[in-house]
């Protein structure tokens, strides 16, 4: 199953942050880590996703009167989503490893033109 | 198991009941030196949770610009009516809330609302897209089972 760069990167937060990551510690994790700051929107729809797909678990958490006595979501990463991530983090830097190549190609063409 | 593994288990059971183990642990960690103790240190451990939820409270009950200052009741109840429903909507909500509080407290309270509005907005579009594809693959299920069931 495909993973986006967004749910990629929600992923690895929740193992990072785990167990207790929820939307606002992913999106600073994120934030801190990427410059870019993700819409707690936008993350809670790849956390809906990846729940879909069997890659997290959801819990509810503590209210709190931060959070107007609203419930926390804890997310956790499943087996099958350390599995997908491990791999679409290897098809990336396999794709990586194929570009140093094209650029050694090209110093050596350069180097005998 | 050793009478000492066992009383380190009551401990953290205890503090596991009252806060959960990774908000307390540094606290109790540096109080007592080490992460393992004997059995009466448990109520040395107890008066200490007694002690922060004693705190706790206090800061709860205080009258701070936090318990006055509210998110703008509009974007509040776009959230409402776009964020879905459940323990999902109610978590973005509180997501929300808790940005707005943690602002509050570091710059004025007309920044904070300007602030929660332009979060609420910039989550909506997300938000609004993944209930309309849930609800197309549920009727696209529903039409399926119904073309299986009925022919």
């Amino acid at each position: 199953m495909e993973i986006g760069v967004l749910e990629q990167q929600v992923l690895l937060a929740v193992m990072a942050l785990h167990p207790d990551g929820y939307g606002v510690s992913i999106q600073d994790h994120i934030e801190k880590r990427t410059k870019k700051t993700p819409s707690i929107g936008s993350i809670y729809a790849a956390l809906d996703r990846l729940e879909e797909k069997g890659f997290v678990k959801s819990r509810a958490g503590e209210k709190t009167a931060e959070r107007g006595g609203r419930r926390k979501l804890h997310f956790i990463v499943t087996a099958t989503g350390e599995r997908a991530l491990r791999e679409s983090l290897a098809a990336i830097s396999s794709l990586q490893r194929g570009l140093r190549w094209k650029e050694a190609f090209q110093i050596v063409e350069e180097a005998f033109a | 198991m050793t009478k000492k593994e066992d009383a380190d288990k009551q401990v953290w059971r205890h503090v596991d009941l009252v806060y959960g183990i990774r908000q307390v642990r540094p606290l109790v960690e540096a109080d007592l030196g080490s992460g393992s103790w004997e059995a009466a240190d448990i109520k040395h451990v107890d008066g200490l949770i007694r002690t922060l939820v004693e705190i706790n409270e206090v800061i709860a009950n205080m009258p701070t610009v936090k318990s006055v200052a509210e998110p703008p009741r509009w974007a509040e109840g776009l959230i409402v009516l776009f964020g879905g429903s459940g323990k999902r909507a109610e978590a973005v909500q509180g997501d929300l809330c808790e940005r707005f509080t943690r602002d509050c407290a570091t710059m004025t309270v007309d920044r904070a609302r300007w602030l929660y509005r332009a979060r609420v907005l910039r989550s909506l579009l997300p938000l609004v897209k993944r209930t309309i594809a849930r609800a197309v693959k549920l009727t696209a299920i529903i039409s399926a089972a119904k073309r299986f069931i009925i022919g």
